[in-house]
C-alpha cells in the first residue's frame, strides 16, 4: 500500500509543478511588464524593480525564474495586489475560508439529498419514483446557477422577503474573524446576542447553500444510481435475497457499503465544477470568497490576483483529489490493483 | 451482399450505431431533447430572417413593455423590451445564434483537437502517455470557467475570442474521456489479437479500437455541448463575455439583473432560452447513454 501512497503523492508533485509552469507561462503571456505581473507593484523604482528581478531572477534563463517562481509562491509570497498594494497572501486567508465554508455546506446538503434519493431511484429502477427523480436531477443539472440565483434573490429576498439577499452577516454582529468560517467564528466570539447572530449567519447561508447545492445534488443522485444499480443486480445481494434476509437490510448491508466507495471517488471530480458554480454562486450573493475577489480581479486587470487565484483553486482541487485518493486506497484494498496505481 | 445463400437472409444485424440510434429512439424524452434541439438548430440558421427586429435595435418610444400578454404589452414586441426598448424575442432569436451556434462550432472544434491529442495519449504507453497525463491532470484540476477567463484576460474581450477559451477549456476534458476509453479498450484480448495479426497501430485504432470507443465519444460530446452553452453564457452573465452589445443569453440576463424589481421578464425569458437549450442537449445525452448501456448489455 505505501508504494501507491508513494506514486500517489509523486504524481501529486508532477501535478503541481505542471500546474506553476502553466500559471507562469500565463503570467508571461498577459499584457504588461513581467517583473510587474510577477510582484504586482505598479511602476517599480529602480531599486524596487531590481529587488524584484533578484528576487524571481528573472536576469537569469527562463528555467531559473521558473524555480525561483515556485519557491516565492510556496514560501506563501504570492506579491501584491495591482490596485491596492496590500499582500495577496494575507487577503486569501482572509477570504479562502468562506468559499470553502460555502463548498463544504453545499456539499453536505447535496449528499444528505442525492445519496438516500439515488438509493431510492434505484431501488425502483424504471418506475415512477425513478423516472421522477432521474428527470428532476437532470432539470437541476441543467438549470444555470446565475439564473436560479437571481430567481431565488428575486422571489424569497424581494417579493416575500424572508431571507437577506446579500453578505454572510449583518453589520450589527461584531464577530471578529479567527478561522473564517462564520459559524465557528461566533461560536468563538464573545458577543451578547450568539443565538440572534447563529440565525442570521443561517439566514444568510440559506441561498447560497442551497443555490449551490443544486447541481451537485443533482450528479450525486445521478452516481448513486448507476451504482447502486450495478450492485442491486450482483449475485451477492440475489443470495442475501434468498436468504430471506428483510429487503431494507439487504440495501444497507449489503449493497450500500459496497456502492458508495465509487460515490465518494467520483465525488471529488465534481470539485472542479464545485468551486466555477461557487464563483458564480459568490458574485450574485456578493458572498465574501475568494470567487467574487477574484471575478473584480478580471474587471480590474489585476493579474498577481488572478493567477494567485488560479494557482489556489486548482491547488485546492488537486490537494484534496490526492488526500481522497489516499484515503479510498487505505480503505478499499480493491483500489489497490494495478490498474488503479497507474495512471 | 455475400450472404444471400444464408438462412438469415432476410435478417439484417444492424450496426453498432444503428442499433443504439434504434435504442435512442425509443425514449421519448430523448426524441424531445432532439427535437427541442434541432428546433434551436435551425433558428441558428434562420435567425435573421424570423426575428421581428434586427439585434440591438432599439426604440426610444417602447421602453420597458411588458409581454404581450400583459395588459399594457403589445404584440408587436411579443415577449416585451427592455430598458433601452430592444425587443426581447429578437435579441433572443439572434442569441440562439451568439450562445447555443458558437458552442456548437466551440464543441466541434475542442472535440476534434480533444480526441486526436487522446487518441495520441490513449495509444502510447509508458513515459509518454505518463507525462501527457500530469499536464492534463494539471489543466483538469484548474475550473473550466476560471481557466477561460484568464485566457480572456490574456486575449482581450471579444466574441471570438471567448469562443476559443471555452474551446480551450473544453479541450482537457476530451482528452481525458478518449484516453480513458481508448485506455481500457488497449488491453481487451481482441486488440491483442488484432495486435497478432501484424495490424499496425494505425489499423488497430482505425478498425479495431475506434468503433469501439465511438459511442462514449458521442456521449462526452453532448455533455460538452451542455458545458459550453453554459460557460459562455456564464461569461456573458459576469460581463466578462460576450462584449456588452452582442444579443447573447448571459449577458441579457446580466442586463436584466439590473431590472429584476421593475422588469422580471428580462430575466426569465433569457434565463429560460440557456434552461431549455441545456436540458435539450442533456436529455438527449442522457438517451444516448441509456442507448449505449442497454443496446450493448
Amino acid at each position: 500500500m505505501w508504494f501507491y501512497i508513494a506514486r500517489r503523492v509523486n504524481l501529486f508533485v508532477f501535478t503541481v509543478a505542471v500546474l506553476f509552469l502553466l500559471v507562469f507561462v500565463m503570467l508571461n503571456a498577459l499584457p504588461g511588464e513581467l517583473a510587474t505581473n510577477l510582484s504586482g507593484i505598479q511602476n517599480p523604482t529602480m531599486a524596487q524593480y531590481d529587488a524584484i528581478v533578484n528576487q524571481y531572477q528573472l536576469d537569469k534563463s527562463w528555467f531559473n525564474q521558473y524555480i525561483s517562481f515556485i519557491k516565492q509562491r510556496i514560501h506563501g509570497d504570492f506579491g501584491v495586489s495591482f490596485s491596492d498594494a496590500k499582500p495577496i497572501y494575507d487577503e486569501m486567508l482572509r477570504l479562502l475560508p468562506a468559499t470553502i465554508e460555502l463548498c463544504i455546506y453545499a456539499m453536505t446538503i447535496a449528499l444528505l439529498l442525492g445519496l438516500p434519493l439515488g438509493i431510492i431511484a434505484a431501488v425502483y429502477y424504471k418506475k415512477f419514483g425513478d423516472f421522477f427523480l432521474l428527470g428532476t436531477s437532470l432539470i437541476g443539472y441543467s438549470i444555470p446557477v446565475f439564473w436560479l440565483g437571481v430567481i431565488a434573490i428575486m422571489y424569497f429576498g424581494l417579493d416575500l422577503q424572508w431571507l437577506p439577499v446579500a453578505g454572510k452577516l449583518n453589520l450589527l454582529y461584531q464577530v471578529e474573524q479567527v478561522t473564517g468560517f462564520t459559524l465557528i467564528d461566533i461560536y468563538l466570539s464573545d458577543i451578547q446576542y450568539k443565538q440572534l447572530a447563529y440565525q442570521d449567519a443561517i439566514a444568510h447561508l440559506i441561498m447560497p447553500t442551497l443555490t449551490l447545492a443544486v447541481i451537485p445534488a443533482a450528479v450525486v443522485i445521478r452516481i448513486t444510481r448507476t451504482t447502486m444499480l450495478e450492485e442491486l443486480n450482483a449475485n451477492y445481494i440475489k443470495a442475501a435475497q434468498a436468504r430471506g434476509q428483510h429487503p431494507l437490510s439487504v440495501i444497507f448491508h449489503h449493497a450500500l457499503p459496497n456502492a458508495i466507495q465509487p460515490v465518494l471517488s467520483q465525488i471529488t471530480l465534481q470539485l472542479s465544477t464545485l468551486l466555477t458554480s461557487a464563483m458564480v454562486t459568490e458574485v450574485i450573493f456578493s458572498w465574501p470568497g475568494i470567487g467574487q475577489w477574484l471575478i473584480q480581479a478580471t474587471y480590474q486587470q489585476n493579474y498577481t490576483i488572478i493567477s494567485a487565484g488560479v494557482l489556489v483553486c486548482a491547488g485546492f482541487v488537486i490537494v484534496v483529489t490526492v488526500i481522497s485518493d489516499i484515503l479510498l486506497i487505505a480503505t478499499t484494498p480493491r483500489r489497490r490493483s494495478a490498474e488503479y496505481g497507474s495512471v | 451482399m455475400a450472404r444471400s445463400d444464408s438462412i438469415y437472409q432476410e435478417d439484417t444485424i444492424p450496426t453498432p450505431l444503428r442499433h443504439i440510434w434504434l435504442n435512442f429512439i425509443s425514449y421519448p424524452v430523448a426524441m424531445l431533447g432532439l427535437w427541442v434541439f434541432i428546433g434551436f438548430l435551425i433558428i441558428t440558421l434562420i435567425a435573421p430572417f424570423i426575428a421581428p427586429y434586427p439585434p440591438g435595435l432599439q426604440h426610444p418610444d417602447a421602453l420597458l413593455f411588458p409581454p404581450s400578454w400583459h395588459e399594457d404589452g403589445q404584440v408587436s414586441y411579443f415577449l416585451g423590451t427592455d430598458d433601452l426598448g430592444r425587443d426581447i424575442l429578437s435579441n433572443l432569436l439572434h442569441g440562439v445564434r451568439t450562445t447555443f451556434g458558437s458552442s456548437l462550432i466551440v464543441t466541434i472544434f475542442a472535440a476534434f483537437i480533444g480526441i486526436f491529442l487522446g487518441i495520441l495519449s490513449g495509444m502510447s504507453r509508458g513515459l509518454k502517455s505518463s507525462i501527457l497525463n500530469h499536464i492534463l491532470d494539471a489543466t483538469l484540476a484548474i475550473p473550466s470557467l476560471l481557466l477561460a477567463i484568464v485566457l480572456v484576460a490574456i486575449s482581450g474581450q471579444t466574441m471570438i475570442n471567448v469562443m476559443i477559451a471555452v474551446g480551450i477549456a473544453l479541450v482537457p476534458q476530451f482528452v481525458r474521456a478518449t484516453h480513458t476509453a481508448v485506455h481500457h479498450e488497449l488491453s481487451r484480448e481482441y486488440v491483442v489479437a488484432a495486435k497478432l495479426d501484424g495490424a499496425n497501430k494505425f489499423q488497430i485504432f482505425y478498425n479495431v479500437i475506434l468503433p469501439n470507443v465511438l459511442n462514449a465519444l458521442i456521449v462526452q460530446f453532448t455533455l460538452a455541448i451542455s458545458i459550453a452553452i453554459i460557460d459562455i453564457a456564464t461569461l456573458g452573465f459576469l460581463r466578462i463575455g460576450a462584449p456588452a452589445s452582442t444579443s447573447e443569453w448571459g449577458t441579457m440576463l446580466a442586463d436584466g439583473v439590473d431590472l429584476i424589481f421593475i422588469a422580471p421578464w428580462n430575466v426569465t425569458f433569457p434565463g429560460m432560452a440557456i434552461f431549455a437549450s441545456v436540458l435539450a442537449v442533456n436529455f438527449i445525452g442522457y438517451g444516448l447513454q441509456r442507448a449505449v448501456k442497454e443496446g450493448l448489455g
